[in-house]
């Protein structure tokens, strides 16, 4: 084997790359069906309720306000300021506190209070804001709740939100499409084209060949992982494991597709296999969206042992050290995808000197 | 003694039970140009397969430039350029960039691409994507590309095939050129006027056998017949007769053939080596 060869072949493919549809399809598509999901199963477009404030006196609220992490707000100097914002959409609600608002409330009498409501704010987004705003008057005038909501989650899972559950499901989605349908079609393309042969006839052996197309496959899975994972908010305060995860996963998929390429006729063959082998790949992230099922289960499909420990990092926060026998498991894996390509790799070049 | 640029013996290659090539010998040196005539599923490709080392032969013995093929495969290809029968070029690459990525494979760190592909006549085009390419352009290109490491041996499967006139003779030119430097060319074609031009020596291969091997010359001499055509135009006719060259009254045959009245042409009715290969097979080249 070249390192040199593969290294030359390596910069072909990504400089031809771009020029191609399925590169393009492979890049977009992972962002495309995260957008989706994320746009149905939330997370993507649920920004904080923005409230602003003009503080004429000297409020405690603005200050108690500012500490929920889950309001958005803006303090601002003038009452047109705050109209024309709320107006122009750039807020949802805009609050005036009068001078001496405080003073009183905690003597017990009823100030006008008055806020501007934006026409095009969520219906949800408005009863948020107006229920917190009646909360917190009722803490600065020393009245204690009127109940005490308790909480109760029904069902006997973990109570891990959907939008966390999918976090695995996208990121292998990456992984898998880059992994998997590149090096494959890469293959199956200069198989189909001959010019494979006009590569073989070279120094060039067959492993550096195949090595890279896999680098190229690799990189593509790795990185759009990595961007999955960024965009979902998945990376943990461990991303050297969280990368650790990525890149076995990356391995196990980009040895799958070469064995693909390697053997399959033509590129609708590829898409048939994926169609109906894909479930075996996806099986562990689909069980993980109902944690009802038993543990076991998802153990039985190969890419567990990259989904399990980027579960584990991603909704649990474990460590490295947590996951790596599930890791260790995944690189074997991998070291047995790649005895069974070496020898498929001879045969494709015999096939391909024979046909 | 010189070392042969192709020594081959007794090599032979099936696939399951068809008869690809069938212990055919034989040897080309530095400099000269091989043709390899024959008809489709002869034998042809899987030929330079093996000679390249695509194919292992199963018997036999294939040396290139003094080394074993398989023993040395990859040493012996960075000696060597194939020009495909299949236009097996990036498409979606220029001109330029194919070159330039195949130098690169052959450890050519600063090729000349411009005078690779002045040579081809492709070089107000270099920056065009191949798949804009008309078949000849390709073509033109596919033989620039076998060139690249400057071979000692050019393996070429019907350069010309199907290509227009211009293309066919800038490709046959080159060919000429390169055997002028000293590479050994092996050159599988259909086109037996091509192979007559270009070819030191032809070997005819069907079904798996060499069937004969020698020069254009000796083959037309050892299995054409050596006749003179005479037309002339006699009472408003045109009439015809044939000299035979191999009996002993030629000599006043021809003398009474020129003094013809009326005489309109003399040719020499050599045979083709279509027609020699037709005797040899009992079958045509396509």
């Amino acid at each position: 084997m070249s390192i040199r060869n593969s290294w030359i072949i390596f910069i072909k493919d990504m400089l031809m790359g771009p020029r191609t549809m399925m590169v393009l399809w492979l890049f977009v598509m992972p962002l495309l069906i995260t957008f989706v999901i994320r746009l149905i199963f939330g997370g993507l477009i649920d920004p904080s309720p923005r409230l602003g404030i003009v503080d004429l006196g000297s409020s405690s609220i603005p200050a108690v306000v500012a500490e929920l992490d889950e309001i958005e707000v803006t303090i601002l100097d003038s009452v047109e300021i705050l109209r024309e914002q709320v107006e122009t959409d750039d807020l949802d609600a805009g609050l005036i506190l009068e001078e001496g608002f405080d003073k009183l409330v905690i003597s017990g009498k009823f100030p006008e209070l008055r806020m501007f409501v934006g026409g095009e704010s969520l219906a949800s987004t408005r009863v948020v804001l107006a229920v917190t705003v009646v909360d917190l008057v009722r803490g600065l005038a020393g009245e204690p709740a009127a109940v005490e909501v308790v909480t109760e989650v029904i069902g006997d899972g973990p109570t891990v939100p959907i939008e966390e559950r999918l976090v695995p499901m996208l990121v292998l989605l990456s992984v898998a499409l880059g992994g998997v349908f590149l090096p494959a079609s890469m293959l199956i393309q200069e198989r189909i084209n001959r010019t494979a042969d006009a590569v073989l006839a070279t120094p060039v052996q067959v492993g550096d060949f195949v090595l890279a197309k896999g680098a190229v496959g690799f990189l593509l899975a790795f990185g759009m992982g990595v961007l999955t994972l960024l965009i979902n908010g998945g990376f943990t305060r461990y991303v050297a494991g969280n990368l650790t995860v990525i890149a076995v996963g990356a391995l196990m998929s980009v040895l799958l597709g070469l064995i693909l390429g390697a053997t399959v006729k033509d590129l609708q063959t590829m898409f048939a296999v994926w169609k109906s082998g894909g479930i075996i790949l996806f099986a562990p992230a689909v069980l993980f969206l109902f944690p009802s099922i038993p543990g076991w289960i998802p153990k039985l499909f190969p890419t567990y042992y990259f989904l399990g420990p980027l579960y584990e990092m991603t909704v649990n926060a474990a460590s490295l050290s947590e996951v790596y026998i599930d890791l260790i498991i995944g690189v074997g894996i991998s070291a047995v995808l790649f005895a069974i390509l070496t020898p498929l790799a001879k045969r494709m070049e015999m096939r391909l000197a024979i046909a | 003694m010189d070392t042969k640029a192709i020594e081959v013996q007794n090599v032979r290659y099936f696939y399951g039970k068809t008869r690809a090539v069938d212990g055919i010998s034989f040897e080309v040196s530095p400099g000269e140009v091989m043709g390899f005539l024959g008809p489709n599923g002869a034998g042809k490709s899987t030929t330079i397969k093996m000679l390249t080392g695509m194919l292992q032969p199963q018997e036999g013995s294939a040396w290139l430039l003094g080394m074993d093929v398989m023993k040395h495969r990859k040493e012996i290809q960075g000696r060597i350029g194939v020009c495909f029968e299949e236009k097996n070029l990036y498409l979606n690459m220029t001109a330029k960039e194919n070159l330039q990525f195949f130098a690169r494979l052959f450890g050519i760190r600063h090729y000349d691409t411009g005078t690779a592909l002045r040579r081809v006549g492709l070089d107000d085009r270099h920056n065009d994507r191949v798949k804009r390419y008309s078949k000849g352009m390709r073509q033109r290109l596919m033989v620039a590309r076998a060139l690249v490491n400057t071979p000692d041996i050019l393996f070429l499967d019907e350069p010309t095939d199907g290509l227009d006139p211009v293309s066919s003779r800038a490709i046959r030119s080159i060919i000429q050129e390169e055997a002028q430097r000293g590479a050994a060319v092996f050159l599988t074609t259909h086109d037996m006027n091509e192979a007559d031009q270009l070819s030191d020596r032809v070997a005819f291969i069907n079904e798996g056998k060499i069937v004969a091997i020698d020069t254009p010359e000796n083959l037309k001499l050892q299995h054409g017949t050596r006749t003179v055509k005479v037309r002339a135009r006699q009472n408003d006719k045109v009439i015809e007769k044939v000299v035979s060259l191999d009996t002993g009254d030629t000599g006043d045959q021809l003398k009474q053939a020129v003094v013809t009245p009326g005489l309109l042409t003399i040719h020499t009715e050599e045979a083709t080596l279509e027609d020699i290969f037709v005797k040899l097979t009992g079958r045509g080249l396509v």
